[in-house]
C-alpha cells in the first residue's frame, strides 16, 4: 500500500533515539533542532515499558516459558529474546560469551543466546551495569519467578487477553527458545540480492 | 493542678491532630526516592582499573571507586592509545549509582581495535553533564587477542 516499514531489510540497523533527534527515516521530526547534537550519545537507545504485566499469558497457556504448554511472547525493541529466562540470562551473561558474529552465526561448540552473543547491532552507548552479573541458573530463575509475580490481572481498557482462542506451544527449553528460527543473516542477505 | 491537667490534655489532642493531617497526606504506596549518593569523603579508585575480557576486536575495562556523588547517570571513561605518552582515543559507557552502594562499579566497553595490538589506557569518570569526578588512574595496558 507504499508504505515500506523496514526499506533496508536485513541491512537495516536501528538507532533507536538517536534517529528521532535526526528526525531520520521512520520517525517523527524532532520537535526541536537543538536537541539533534545529542543523537550519538543515545544512538542504540529504546524507550522502555515497565516489566508490569510482563509474564500475562491467555489462561490455557500457563507461562511463556518452554517447555509449557506456553504463549510465546517477544522481547526487547525487536524481539530478539523470546523468554524471560534468556533475557535475565542476557544481562547476566552478555559480556561473558560475546562474539564478533551475526545472529545466526554463533560458532560451532556454542548455543546462541545460551553460550553466544552476537555483536550488538549498535556499539555505541551500551549500558555496562549489566553484561556480567555473576548469577547463578538458579538465581537467573528466581528472577524470571519473581518478574511472573508483576501480572497484576487488570486487563480493562485493553483488550483482553482472556478472549486470546489460539493455541499454545509446547516443548523445547526457555534457553533456546525460538532458536529453531534463527536463520543466519548472511543466508538472508543472499537471498536478497 | 486542675489546670496544669487541662493543659496536658490539649497538647495530647494537637499531637494526634497533627498525626492524623500527615496520616492523609502520606499515601502508603508513594515509593520513598533516597537522595542522590552522598560523596565520599576520600573520592577515589579502590579497585582495578583491569581488563576484565578482550578479544580481537573489543575489550572491557573494569574499575571500583568509592562513591562519586553527583548525579545517578554518571560515565566512566577510558582514554586509550597504542602508545602509552599519546592516549588521544577515548571510550565511555554510562551507568547509573545505586544510591545505596558505597561504591561504584564501572565497566567501559572499547570497541574498534586491532587485533594482537598492545594498549596503554588511563580511567576516570564523570556526571552525566559531563562535570569531572577528578579521579584518574595511573596508565595501565593490556593486548587484544
Amino acid at each position: 500500500m507504499g508504505f515500506t516499514p523496514n526499506p533496508g531489510g536485513f541491512t537495516y540497523t536501528d538507532f533507536g533515539l538517536g534517529t528521532f533527534l535526526r528526525s531520520g527515516f521512520g520517525s517523527a521530526p524532532n520537535p526541536n533542532s537543538s536537541w539533534t547534537q545529542y543523537a550519538a550519545t543515545v544512538d542504540g537507545q529504546m524507550q522502555v515499558a515497565t516489566a508490569r504485566d510482563v509474564a500475562m499469558v491467555p489462561p490455557q497457556c500457563k507461562s511463556t516459558e518452554a517447555p509449557g504448554p506456553y504463549f510465546q511472547k517477544e522481547f526487547f525493541h525487536n524481539g530478539y529474546i523470546k523468554s524471560l529466562k534468556q533475557l535475565v540470562h542476557f544481562y547476566n551473561t552478555r559480556d561473558v560469551y560475546p562474539y564478533p558474529v551475526e545472529s545466526g552465526n554463533c560458532p560451532a561448540g556454542t548455543v546462541e543466546k545460551v553460550t553466544c552473543w552476537p555483536e550488538p547491532e549498535v556499539p555505541q552507548n551500551v549500558d555496562m551495569t549489566t553484561g556480567n552479573l555473576g548469577l547463578t541458573d538458579t538465581e537467573e530463575n528466581q528472577i524470571v519467578a519473581f518478574l511472573q509475580t508483576l501480572t497484576d490481572g487488570y486487563t480493562t481498557p485493553y483488550p483482553d487477553i482472556k478472549t486470546y482462542t489460539g493455541t499454545c506451544m509446547t516443548g523445547g527449553n526457555a534457553s533456546t527458545q525460538g532458536n529453531s528460527t534463527l536463520i543466519s543473516a548472511e543466508a538472508l542477505l543472499k537471498q536478497q540480492h | 493542678m486542675n489546670r496544669l491537667h487541662v493543659k496536658l490534655l490539649t497538647v495530647t489532642v494537637g499531637g494526634l491532630l497533627f498525626c492524623n493531617t500527615i496520616a492523609a497526606q502520606a499515601n502508603p504506596y508513594t515509593p520513598t526516592i533516597p537522595p542522590p549518593a552522598p560523596k565520599a569523603a576520600h573520592l577515589q579508585i579502590t579497585q582495578g582499573p583491569e581488563l576484565e575480557m578482550a578479544n580481537d576486536k573489543f575489550a572491557i575495562i573494569k574499575w571500583r571507586s568509592n562513591n562519586p556523588g553527583g548525579s545517578d547517570e554518571h560515565y566512566g571513561i577510558v582514554h586509550y592509545g597504542t602508545d602509552p605518552d599519546d592516549l588521544s582515543q577515548t571510550a565511555k559507557s554510562p551507568i547509573r549509582i545505586n544510591r545505596n552502594h558505597a561504591y561504584t562499579d564501572f565497566r567501559v566497553r572499547l570497541a574498534g581495535l586491532s587485533p594482537r595490538t598492545t594498549y596503554y589506557y588511563t580511567v576516570d569518570s564523570m556526571e552525566a553533564n559531563g562535570t569531572d569526578d577528578g579521579v584518574k588512574s595511573a596508565v595501565n595496558e593490556f593486548s587484544t587477542r
